[in-house]
């Protein structure tokens, strides 16, 4: 009779215990996919500042029509990527071609003095750094995650409802991996 | 953080149950003392000498005791909800201006440390003083904000603003913040009366001293010496404050933006600056990144300070900082010095995105381009003339364009909306000058300027100076023994653009001895050509 008890006893314990894991690695979860979505937000923002950019820049910009179709065409990609690996590589080189737009207009004494082409560095700065710290968040965050659901018991729990390990978003660029840091204005 | 949300709680908790009971002590001690007072003074006169101080009546002790517990809990009541508009209205801190170049950036680097949070709620405001130092404020209704004089705005670089705002997130994140601000808008309240009522005793004794009449004065000195008790008491809470916060948010901060060396260089910059002492910064200076006024306590490390003091030494802060970057103090030194020495030289004051049109009457050349409101501005405008705007070829008379038509009409109906130049009558632009955005007449050039934006223009270092003005500001500073003061405190002969009232000529301020016209109702200087550069250019050369 006890040894019945003690069973039943053991398989509720189990039991609880399951559902205390599963219901932390739903709420993990849930904080990779919100810190995906401030990301995204970013990204969007990002994209809807660059035709401004391209615009004002145009009138001063005459003989750097390619920087210029580089920019645009990287954001267009950057806008058609759907999986994740594909939107981390085009938001990549749209970085890279923003920042050689910006290396190629300290040429361009007037272009910088522009008061609206001011305001478009100061917004696309702050952007960036959002993206920076959205990504070190988004980054935390799915570590967090990827460790939890490897661990002794959890692993056998999120095994059992197929929890996967989340990418991280990750930098191609080694010189943005020196600081998450763009400042434009140096 | 080693710190859980469940452990935020307790200790938020316990801190709270211990202000309140702290609190009610005081009443309690407060209202027995002022109770055993009136009774000695009644019985003396009733009895003639027969009194136990000792043996009080059951239901006196009641009511002091209830009395005590609910003015305490009325007090902390009003702290923990205002406690945040009392603080901010009190150092008439304001929302950042969006048209300010400077103030949106403050606001933008705020978003992003809120994106690092996590996306917690934070705000931000402006304190218009010229010393250097940040704080947080939050309590339990409104958003938790994060102060920034405009000294500090003006002279950090970007990396190095956000460092220090992530220190001050961070104490929101780990809700340092609340504890801190609820303790000091409950505790720093006596300070502050301390200090407006020793300035009243100076004045009305200077006022009563030849009529003989001290009353007043008493009176006013008896109250100092209560409030002055319960001030040095509360000294004693500084105990509670503990210095750790201030490490544990430099971590956090580095964590959150991952930049120790711009925080060690912020720390370093605002260290050797002036940091708000005498501006009522002291009364709440655990608040504060950086403590408001020097005390040897702060740079010592004993047991004795570690209770007493709310801020750690900066050197180690700083040395804590830089063995994270890996670097030493030299080169970090060499690097925050250097970025001062960047600075625009040319001189650039930009429209802010107006419209412009070029202007001619029938058969004459073109004339502007002019902004809206100079057209509208001009005495011989009308409607049958033509315009182009800028960057059109496309000719048009005047009525056709209906922003002009606006414009000119709502001139014609109202001169007081369009504010006019003082000195000539010409129109005065909004412009960006160092990045604020300030009225200047489009002829003269004179500068029309709320007083609380001063302090903008004279922290930020953006402006060079002609060698003709250099020398204007240098014998002006020279002339300072024999100025000349009896034009001083008269009406001139301007009146304020805004109100029409005639305005007062004075000196801008004892220090800087340059003429200028103030409305003391709307809060207006108005600055003729060249003041304001003036006023800047011995202020900056003050300082270095």
């Amino acid at each position: 009779m006890v040894a019945i008890w003690i069973i039943i006893a053991f398989f509720a314990a189990a039991v609880l215990g399951v559902i205390a894991i599963y219901n932390k690695l739903v709420s993990l979860r849930q904080r990779v996919k919100n810190a995906w979505s401030q990301i995204d937000v970013q990204l969007k923002r990002r994209h809807d500042l660059i035709p401004n950019l391209v615009e004002t820049a145009k009138g001063y910009m005459n003989h750097e029509r390619e920087t210029l179709e580089n920019v645009t065409k990287a954001r267009q990609q950057a806008i058609d990527a759907s999986s994740l690996k594909d939107k981390m590589q085009a938001e990549n080189f749209l970085t890279q071609t923003l920042r050689s737009l910006f290396a190629v207009s300290e040429n361009y004494p007037d272009l910088k003095a522009d008061q609206q082409m001011l305001q478009l560095h100061e917004e696309l700065t702050t952007t960036e750094n959002k993206i920076a710290f959205a990504r070190q968040y988004y980054n935390d965050e799915t570590a967090n995650y990827n460790t939890n659901i490897q661990q002794f018991p959890a692993n056998t729990v999120a095994g059992l409802f197929n929890f996967s390990k989340e990418d991280f978003f990750e930098i191609e660029d080694p010189q943005e991996k020196k600081t998450p840091q763009v400042d434009f204005n140096k | 953080m080693s710190f859980t949300f469940v452990d935020i709680e307790q200790r938020k908790k316990r801190v709270i149950i211990f202000l309140f009971l702290f609190l009610s002590g005081f009443y309690f001690l407060g209202a027995w003392l002022i109770y055993m007072t009136v009774r000695g003074f009644f019985m003396l006169k009733m009895t003639y000498g027969k009194i136990s101080f000792l043996s009080v009546p059951a239901s006196h002790l009641w009511s002091i005791f209830a009395v005590s517990v609910i003015a305490g809990g009325l007090q902390w009541y009003d702290s923990a909800i205002h406690g945040t508009r009392k603080i901010l209205r009190r150092f008439k801190a304001d929302a950042p201006d969006p048209d300010d170049v400077y103030h949106r950036r403050l606001d933008n680097i705020v978003q992003e440390v809120r994106v690092a949070t996590g996306g917690k709620s934070i705000g931000c405001v402006v304190l218009p003083d010229y010393a250097m130092n940040a704080f947080s404020l939050m309590d339990f209704r409104s958003q938790p904000v994060i102060g920034i004089t405009e000294g500090l705005l003006s002279r950090l670089s970007r990396p190095q603003l956000e460092a220090v705002i992530a220190h001050e997130a961070a104490h929101i994140v780990s809700q340092d913040t609340l504890i801190k601000t609820i303790t000091f808008s409950l505790f720093g309240v006596y300070g502050i009366a301390l200090n407006g009522l020793c300035g009243s005793l100076k004045g009305s004794s200077r006022r009563y001293s030849s009529r003989g009449s001290g009353g007043t004065a008493v009176l006013v000195l008896l109250l100092i010496t209560v409030i002055w008790t319960i001030h040095t008491f509360s000294k004693l809470l500084s105990m509670f404050i503990s210095r750790q916060c201030e490490y544990r948010a430099d971590a956090t901060a580095v964590r959150l933006c991952r930049d120790p060396l711009s925080l060690a260089q912020a720390l370093h910059k605002i260290s050797r600056t002036w940091r708000g002492g005498g501006l009522g910064y002291e009364n709440l200076a655990g608040l504060f990144i950086i403590n408001p006024v020097h005390s040897d306590l702060d740079e010592k490390e004993s047991l004795f300070s570690d209770m007493f003091s709310t801020h750690p030494p900066v050197k180690k802060r700083i040395r804590t900082l830089l063995d994270m970057a890996h670097t030493d103090y030299a080169t970090m030194k060499q690097k925050a010095d250097g970025i001062k020495k960047v600075r625009y030289k040319e001189v650039h004051v930009v429209d802010v995105k107006e419209p412009r049109w070029y202007l001619a009457e029938h058969g004459d050349e073109w004339a502007g381009p002019f902004s809206a409101l100079e057209i509208a501005g001009m005495k011989e405008v009308r409607h049958d003339m033509f315009v182009r705007k800028q960057g059109t070829a496309d000719v048009n008379f005047l009525y056709m364009d209906p922003l002009l038509v606006k414009t000119v009409k709502s001139c014609q109906e109202n001169p007081q909306s369009t504010h006019c130049c003082p000195r000539c009558g010409g129109v005065l632009n909004t412009v960006l000058y160092e990045g604020a955005p300030v009225e200047r007449c489009s002829l003269c050039k004179g500068i029309l300027l709320e007083e609380n934006k001063v302090a903008r223009i004279l922290t930020r270092e953006e402006q060079g100076f002609s060698d003709a003005l250099i020398r204007q500001a240098k014998l002006i500073s020279g002339q300072k023994k024999t100025a000349d003061y009896s034009r001083t405190g008269l009406h001139s002969e301007f009146k304020c653009p805004q109100c029409g009232q005639i305005m007062v000529r004075c000196f801008y301020s004892p220090a800087y001895l340059i003429e200028v016209d103030r409305c003391y109702r709307c809060g207006l200087i108005w600055f003729d050509t060249d003041e304001l550069e003036i006023i800047q250019y011995l202020v900056e050369n003050s300082r270095t």
